[in-house]
C-alpha cells in the first residue's frame, strides 16, 4: 500500500475545507519510479511506455501513483477498483466500478515539483511552475496576458518580473484546467481580478464567456515554486464573497 | 528555400529541444511538452510563417505533422 508516510515521495502540502493539495517530489529516483509504476493499471503502463523521454515518464508515474494512493485512502476503495477516464481536451476523472466519482482532482508537474489537488464534488484545477526554470517571458506574455496584465509586467522591476509572471501564469492555467478546456481557450481574452494581480492570495472570479460559474482562485506558491488552485464556488457563497465578505 | 517540414523541425529543435526528426510524426501526448514551452513554440511558428494559429486550432493538432499540414495549407 502506498501512503503519505515517511519515505514516500508525496505528502500533504495544503488543506482548506474540502480542498486538499498533495506535493509530489519529482526528483529522479529509480526505486520510487519502479514502486510507482507497479501501482499503475495496464492502460497507464501502456501510456508510460509510449512517452519518448524520461522526464514526462517520471512525472506521469510518480504523480499518477500519488493520485491513486490518495484517492484510495479518501474513498476507501482498492487500487485495482480505481480507473480513469478523460473528458474533452483530456481532463482525467476517476471511475470506480464503472461510475464517475463525485470526488474531483487535478494534477500538475514542473521540474522537481508535482501537485495533486482534490475537492469533493466541485471542479478544480491546479498549476505549478518550478522557480528554478526561468520563463521566457518575452516569448509568452503577449499570447496569454491581456493589456493591463502586460502593462503591469512591463512596469515590474527586474527582480519582480519573473515572480509576477509566474503568479499570473499559474492562476490562469489553474482556471482553464478547472474548466477543463486547457489552452484551447484563448487566455489573453480575460484578465485576472486586479486584487489577485496586486498580490492578494485569494479572490473570486467569473470568466467573461461563462459568467454563471464562479471560481475561487488561490495563490498557494512558496519559495521553491509558483502555484495556484481554482475551484468552483456555489452561487450563495459566491454572492457573499463578491459582496465583500471576508474570504 | 527550406521546406515547411524543415522549418518546423528547426523550430522544434530550438524551442522544445527535440532533435529526432522522426518525432515529428509522434503523437503530441508522447512528447511531454509542457504548456509554457508549447505556447512559446507556437508563437515562434506564427512569427516564422507569418500566421496566427488560434488556440482552439492548435488544440486539435495530434502531432507536429498536423501542424506542418496546417501550415502548408494556410501559410502564404
Ligand atoms: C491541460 C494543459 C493546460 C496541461 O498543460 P501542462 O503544461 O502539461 O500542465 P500540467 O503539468 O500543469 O498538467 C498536466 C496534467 O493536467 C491534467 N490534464 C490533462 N488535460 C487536462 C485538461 N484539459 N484540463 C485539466 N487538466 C488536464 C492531466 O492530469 C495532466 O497530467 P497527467 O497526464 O500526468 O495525468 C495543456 O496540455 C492543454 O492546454 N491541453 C488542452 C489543449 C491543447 O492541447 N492545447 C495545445 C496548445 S499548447
Amino acid at each position: 500500500m502506498l501512503s503519505e508516510a515517511a519515505g514516500s515521495w508525496f505528502r500533504l502540502f495544503y488543506e482548506s475545507g474540502d480542498i486538499i493539495v498533495t506535493h509530489v517530489d519529482l526528483a529522479p529516483h529509480a526505486q520510487r519510479e519502479a514502486r510507482a509504476l507497479a501501482w499503475l493499471d495496464d492502460t497507464e503502463k501502456d501510456r508510460w511506455r509510449r512517452f519518448r523521454f524520461d522526464r514526462p515518464r517520471r512525472e506521469f508515474a510518480l504523480c499518477r501513483a500519488a493520485l491513486r494512493a490518495v484517492l484510495c485512502h479518501r474513498l476507501g476503495c482498492t487500487n485495482t477498483e480505481l480507473a480513469f477516464g478523460a473528458a474533452a481536451y483530456g481532463k482525467p476523472f476517476a471511475v470506480v466500478g464503472g461510475t464517475a466519482l463525485p470526488f474531483n482532482f487535478n494534477v500538475s508537474h514542473s521540474g522537481r515539483h508535482g501537485l495533486v489537488a482534490f475537492a469533493r464534488g466541485r471542479r478544480l484545477g491546479v498549476d505549478v511552475e518550478d522557480r528554478s526554470r526561468s520563463p521566457d517571458i518575452g516569448a509568452v506574455a503577449g499570447a496569454v496576458f491581456g493589456p493591463n496584465e502586460q502593462a503591469e509586467l512591463r512596469a515590474a522591476g527586474v527582480s519582480q518580473k519573473a515572480r509576477l509572471f509566474l503568479r499570473l501564469w499559474t492562476q490562469k492555467e489553474a482556471l482553464i484546467k478547472a474548466c477543463g478546456t486547457g489552452f484551447s481557450m484563448d487566455v489573453s481574452e480575460f484578465e485576472l481580478p486586479e486584487t489577485m494581480r496586486r498580490g492578494m492570495r485569494k479572490g473570486v472570479f467569473r470568466l467573461p464567456r461563462v459568467p454563471n460559474f464562479v471560481w475561487c482562485l488561490e495563490n498557494i506558491g512558496c519559495a521553491d515554486f509558483a502555484a495556484a488552485i481554482a475551484y468552483e464556488l456555489d452561487q450563495r457563497r459566491a454572492l457573499q464573497l463578491e459582496a465583500g465578505h471576508v474570504l | 528555400m527550406a521546406s515547411v517540414e524543415d522549418r518546423v523541425g528547426s523550430l522544434v529543435e530550438k524551442h522544445l529541444g527535440i532533435t529526432d526528426r522522426a518525432l515529428l510524426d509522434a503523437h503530441t501526448s508522447e512528447l511531454g511538452v509542457n504548456s509554457m514551452d508549447g505556447v512559446a513554440f507556437l508563437k515562434a511558428v506564427g512569427q516564422d510563417f507569418g500566421v496566427d494559429i488560434a488556440p482552439e486550432v492548435a488544440a486539435g493538432f495530434a502531432s507536429m505533422r498536423d501542424l506542418i499540414n496546417h501550415l502548408e495549407a494556410n501559410a502564404g
